[in-house]
């Protein structure tokens, strides 16, 4: 049962990590993402290039992060601002669209074969408290609660972390009270790109590296993201690992085959029962 | 020395003309008190200036054109205190004044919680749990954080009881004793009328009278001038001094 759990937070760790940037652009731009794993999986392959080019491999994620940190913005400023009629279903298509056109790239760039990829951390499991874990999945949890508290702590305590909350709260205001509006929501973008390269690197050694191994991850963080409120970071987190856990569970207990429908049916429920998420606030847009 | 010119400034939102080619200065120093009844134009005016809306015409701070980017003319030294406020409630008093140094090296905060006591005993509180005359106080400190060196203020007193205005106005008074140049924008007129160095009236999106405050003694006049009134006997054109 703990293994499980164990197993299911690991996972549940990389959908909560992707659901951050997804609730963090939601908020400043008012658009779901759907590009947002593609640019992840995009930025991971960056990071094996760079690694498989003989760079260190820390030196590779910082390229990495960067890579996501610019190309992530690029979305909002040359893609988003650029729509002639900007409503939610253009935003849409054209995030969907990205989507698809980010794989193209990958795999036009990278190729189609799955790599293995380089773990951040090596060396045998560890078992403690009658688990076994891999050091990757540690390193998972690890980074994922240091994320949160990194996440916390620039959005309570820096001028930009403030600025992001104001624009977030009413984008008019904002420009009223002559904030730069925009570098404010690039930057918005930019942390979200990087935490999504991130959780890329953290899943990439434990699935392979692939160009679409972010899809599914992408679709469960979605859901962690709409269960959680969509406008909560906190509950995206929650959401996301609760969803992990969840789907572990049932894959042990119940079957396999059943475990990723079970995302989707809690997603469904909580769109019936409690549209507003575990925490977050009356959904401001219908899509 | 002229701080603000505002030559031909029109503002269209759409097919509707908000503002017609409205001219005048604010030297530096002065109170400039800008009046108009609900719709005359004032807000459109003021939202130009500070890049907060499209405009045409020209408008030029300390000789040079301003930019159509409210946070550029912000960093010209330009301050904005917005109609209704718009301090962001989810924030606390200290975040909200945080922000408005935004790009300042210079932290004026603790000047602002002298001028606003109220403020400083509530720095850890929301911004959204505050009254509405606390709002009003949290928006002026917020623009006063940038450090302008033309203020501009949008009915700063609308929708408070009265002895909060007169606070609110003591306040905009001390302001303008240590030096800043303000543009008051405001529908009711005696208090306007008694800090102001200079006075425009607004109608229609057009400025129909202006003068120092002598000329708008007779308040009969200026009410019928600015809240639209058919003119009496003819006051209006003895207001038009332009
Ligand atoms: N965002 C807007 N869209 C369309 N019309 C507007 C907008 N803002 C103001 N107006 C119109 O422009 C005119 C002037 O409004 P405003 O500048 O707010 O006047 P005031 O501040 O003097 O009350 C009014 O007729 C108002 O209806
Ligand atoms: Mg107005």
């Amino acid at each position: 049962m703990m293994q499980y759990v164990a197993s299911g937070l690991v996972s549940g760790g990389i959908y909560a990590t992707m659901a951050i940037g997804i609730v963090l652009i939601y908020r400043a731009s008012g658009v779901i993402n759907f590009a947002h794993g593609e640019l992840a999986t995009f930025g991971t392959f960056v990071v094996f290039a760079c690694w498989s080019a003989g760079l260190p491999l820390p030196l590779a994620l910082l390229i990495g992060l960067l890579v996501g940190a610019v190309a992530s913005p690029c979305i909002e400023a040359f893609v988003l601002s650029g729509l002639r009629r900007r409503t939610h279903l253009t935003e849409v298509m054209a995030t969907v669209a990205l989507f698809l056109a980010l794989n193209g790239l990958t795999l036009a760039v990278f190729g189609e074969e799955t790599h293995e990829f380089p773990a951040l951390v090596t060396g045998p499991p560890i078992e403690a408290f009658g688990l076994v874990m891999s050091r990757q999945s540690i390193l998972v949890l690890v980074v994922v609660a240091g994320l949160t508290l990194i996440m916390a702590a620039m959005f309570r305590f820096t001028r930009l972390g403030a600025a992001m909350r104001a624009v977030s709260e009413s984008r008019e205001s904002a420009e009223l009270a002559g904030l730069p509006v925009r570098r404010i929501v690039w930057s918005v973008w930019a942390v979200a790109g990087m935490a999504g390269v991130l959780a890329g690197v953290l899943i990439a050694p434990i699935v392979y590296l692939n160009v679409n191994m972010m899809i599914d991850v992408l679709t469960k963080a979605l859901a962690g993201a709409v269960v959680g409120g969509l406008t909560s970071v906190s509950g995206a987190i929650t959401a996301g690992l609760l969803l992990g856990v969840g789907e572990s569970l049932v894959a042990g207990y119940v079957s396999t085959q059943l475990a990723t429908p079970f995302v989707f049916l809690v997603l469904v429920l909580a769109l019936v029962v409690r549209p507003q998420g575990l925490f977050g606030s009356a959904p401001k847009v219908k899509l | 020395m002229t701080l603000l010119e505002v030559r031909g400034l029109s503002v269209h939102y759409g097919a509707v003309q908000a503002v017609h080619e409205v001219d005048f200065t604010v030297e530096e120093g002065a109170v400039v008190s800008l009046l108009g009844a609900n719709g005359a134009g004032k807000t459109s005016t003021i939202k130009a200036i500070c890049g907060a809306a499209p405009y045409r015409g020209s408008i030029r701070f300390r000789g040079r054109s301003l930019p159509q980017n409210a946070a550029r003319v912000r960093a010209a030294g330009v301050g904005h205190v917005p109609e209704g406020r718009h301090v962001f409630g989810g924030l606390t008093v200290a975040d909200n004044l945080r922000l408005g140094g935004w790009g300042k090296r210079r932290d004026r905060s603790s000047e602002i919680y002298q001028l606003f006591p109220r403020l400083a005993e509530r720095r850890r509180q929301l911004a959204g749990t505050l009254s509405g005359g606390e709002q009003q106080m949290l928006a002026i400190g917020r623009a006063l954080m940038g450090e302008p060196d033309l203020l501009l203020l949008d009915e700063p007193t609308l929708g408070l009881a009265p002895v909060l205005c007169d606070e609110i106005f003591d306040r905009i008074r001390d302001v303008s004793a240590m030096g800043s140049t303000l543009v008051l924008v405001q529908q009711h007129t005696s208090r306007a009328l008694a800090l102001a160095d200079y006075v425009l009236v607004m109608r229609g999106g057009r400025v129909i009278a202006r003068g120092i405050p002598d000329d708008f003694a007779d308040e009969e006049a200026l009410s019928a001038a600015y809240l639209g009134d058919e003119m009496p006997h003819g006051g209006l054109n003895n207001l038009e001094k332009t």
